[in-house]
């Protein structure tokens, strides 16, 4: 056979072994390589949480579906819900605890994700001295953070990505279905937080936090605490600006209040919701009493006395005081066509922040002794 | 025996791997080194010695760019030490050897392929196989010495032209240690590879390197060729007249150290002209020299300290 005699060929003169097989290179390979477990293992958590949330939100619109409650919750029960009482509040006794469980593993998940995953994945480094290993090599301590914070964010976009779409369309389908206050409306936490394009804002955040965190404080423990407790301040700083470009809207009636009884409670009437007539489904700012030199009386909630002639109960002093100026009412509210505004101001921010975060660490690591 | 490959390699004669100037590193109030001025002729396998704490590592650390100095400034082949080229062209075993735990070898080789465009695989694979070790097994199951190897391939798969190890053998056996000691100095003599080690084993580094540096106290005490040095120095044996103070007999030669035992003096000293014919002189081997300056300090440093200091708990060792 033609094998039989061939002679030991001499080593080729290239050294490097062959560069077809290496799909990946340099630093990228590197960082993919080092983060590979912790990776699949939070890829794996991923396509559990979306098979998880596939299957019982099926079982649930199913149910739905099966039993004609589509215009039936616990929230908004209309007239002709009338017959399927018992059948609404059997759904929430069979899955509510589920749910509720869902959406905090769908809420805790990035925080998580940032201090278990991104903190000790660079304050591993320094803790274990590899970053010198890095830093001695031919490639730039820039080239190398840009790998090592690349690689997690691109993957950390992608199963955060697909997380975020199964996650919008459960909310979707649980939204006011169960005794988890969370998920009543669009706009009450655990639907806003676990929903749309801000929830791979935030993932992305969380890491670039975790990565910013591990390489100033360069332990794992320490990084982890700290950046637990940053992502969720910086959490918050994110939510607190979700309506930062959708102006609050405003709906007015006309209202007489009534002249203060002197004997007290004779004439009251049933206590009745303002009549402003907000859109359904909207988040109220707020309510109150308008005075005709445009002075603003806010009220506790939206639920006023009104006694039997028409005329509306003073609750405060204040109104007592301007009683005879006052001349509407008003709601201030943010319509749910500001859900999608709300989501991707989320993003903004939160991609603002992960961009800045990011310069700083190149900044950092360029610094850094 | 023709070394073609030597002379590319080599730089120019009498250009320089590492030079420092004024350089100083301090942690937080101490320093760890000070004043450091150096000069590293390329192709050249320097000794780096000191005790423990001299500032052997920081120098090191210093020169691979891992730290920033606080004064002064080090450059690595007429640049500083992070430029793309200094990277490319240095490497760096630290003490410690950080390695990924949870790579398997030939993980760790890749490494140095897919990080260094000069990378040699070859050499690296043969480190790693003369060795014994599989290319698949987890870089953290390993003992310290196999590890050892590993960094080894890992620092000359680089090919670098200017290769720093900061402690390199203490962990391996003494077979390897021959083995390995023997791979380095056919690598540096092929490729001219400047080369500075540092080591407490003393009789290690004698017949290995052609230069020395002796750090103490953050200083440069002693740096030089090893020839210029064995032919600089003497070790004298004789009799020790008076108490206190150097022999009246070797007044005019720079001492580096003297020691009593009894009535003979023992003295390692610089000769300037004729030594007094009653004391027996003989040449010093590397280890005599560098205990000596080990064991001293500093001139300048000794003022500072002030004689007290200097003999007491060590009476039978006396500076000029």
């Amino acid at each position: 056979m033609t094998t039989a005699y061939v002679p030991e060929l001499p080593a080729p003169p290239g050294r490097r072994p062959a560069p077809g097989r290496r799909l990946l290179r340099g630093a990228t390979w590197l960082s993919l390589r080092q983060d590979r477990t912790t990776l699949l293992m939070a890829g794996a958590a991923v396509v559990l949480l979306c098979g998880w949330m596939l299957f019982l939100g099926g079982r649930i619109q199913d149910f739905v579906t099966s039993e004609h409650i589509q215009g039936c919750n616990l929230l908004d029960f209309p007239p002709q819900c009338e017959g399927s009482t018992d059948k609404v509040t059997a759904l929430n006794e069979h899955w509510s605890v589920a749910v509720r469980v869902t959406g905090w593993l769908l809420v805790v998940l990035p925080v998580a994700f940032g201090a278990f995953f991104a903190a000790p994945m660079l304050a591993r480094e320094f803790e274990t001295g590899t970053y010198t290993l890095a830093w001695t090599q031919s490639v730039s301590r820039r080239r190398w953070l840009a790998a090592r914070l690349g690689v997690p964010l691109l993957i950390t976009s992608v199963g955060s990505s697909l997380l975020a779409a199964v996650a919008t369309w459960w909310t979707r389908v649980v939204e006011g279905r169960f005794d988890v206050p969370g998920y009543y409306h669009w706009f009450t936490w655990m639907s806003r937080m676990a929903s749309g394009p801000s929830f791979v804002g935030f993932c992305l955040l969380s890491v670039a936090l975790g990565a910013a965190v591990g390489l100033v404080v360069r332990r794992v423990v320490a990084s982890i605490v700290v950046t637990a407790v940053l992502t969720l301040a910086l959490r918050f700083a994110v939510d607190a600006g979700r309506y930062a470009f959708a102006p609050v809207q405003e709906v007015f009636a006309h209202v007489t209040m009534a002249a203060p009884v002197p004997g007290g409670g004779t004439g009251m009437g049933p206590t009745e919701h303002l009549p402003t007539n907000g859109p359904l489904d909207s988040d109220v700012v707020a309510n109150g009493l308008l005075t005709g030199d445009g002075l603003r009386i806010p009220l506790q909630n939206d639920w006023l006395g009104r006694l039997t002639d028409g005329t509306w109960k003073c609750p405060t002093p204040e109104c007592l005081a301007h009683r005879e100026t006052i001349t509407q009412m008003y709601t201030s509210y943010h319509p749910r066509a500001d859900e999608w505004v709300m989501h991707w101001t989320q993003t903004g921010l939160s991609l603002t922040a992960t961009t800045a975060l990011v310069g700083f660490c190149l900044l950092r690591v360029h610094r850094a002794r | 025996m023709n070394r073609p490959a030597q002379e590319q390699h080599r730089p120019a004669e009498d250009s320089t791997a590492l030079e420092t100037v004024g350089l100083g590193l301090r942690y937080r109030r101490r320093w760890a080194l000070r004043d450091c001025e150096l000069r590293l002729p390329a192709g050249r396998i320097c000794a780096l010695v000191g005790p423990n704490g001299a500032g052997k590592s920081t120098l090191m650390a210093l020169a691979a760019g891992l730290l920033t100095p606080t004064e002064g400034a080090v450059t690595v082949f007429g640049t500083g030490p992070r430029t793309a080229s200094s990277l490319r062209r240095t490497a760096y075993l630290r003490q410690d050897k950080p390695l990924y735990p949870r790579f398997t070898v030939a993980e760790t080789l890749r490494t140095g392929l897919e990080l260094n465009p000069g990378w040699d695989q070859e050499i690296a694979e043969r480190i790693v196989r003369l060795g014994g070790l599989p290319l698949n097994a987890k870089v953290g199951t390993l003992s310290a010495g196999q590890r050892t190897r590993v960094a080894f391939a890992l620092v000359l798969g680089k090919r670098p032209d200017l290769l720093m190890l900061d402690e390199p053998l203490a962990d391996v056996d003494p077979v390897a240690r021959q083995e390995l000691t023997g791979i380095l100095m056919a690598e540096a003599a092929e490729h001219g590879t400047t080369i500075l080690i540092s080591s407490h084993v003393l009789a290690e580094l004698d017949g290995v390197c052609d230069h020395v540096t002796v750090l103490r106290d953050g200083r440069i005490r002693l740096s030089g060729d090893v020839e210029e040095l064995l032919d600089g120095h003497r070790l004298v044996v004789g009799a020790d007249g008076e108490g206190g103070g150097a022999p009246e007999a070797l007044a005019r030669h720079e001492i580096v150290e003297l020691r009593r035992t009894g009535r003979q003096a023992t003295a390692l000293l610089k000769p300037s002209g004729e030594i007094d014919p009653r004391w027996d002189v003989t040449r010093p081997n590397l280890e005599d020299i560098l205990i000596a300056y080990l064991r001293t300090p500093a001139p300048q440093d000794r003022t500072l300290v002030g004689s007290d200091a200097l003999t007491a708990g060590r009476e039978e060792v006396t500076a000029r």
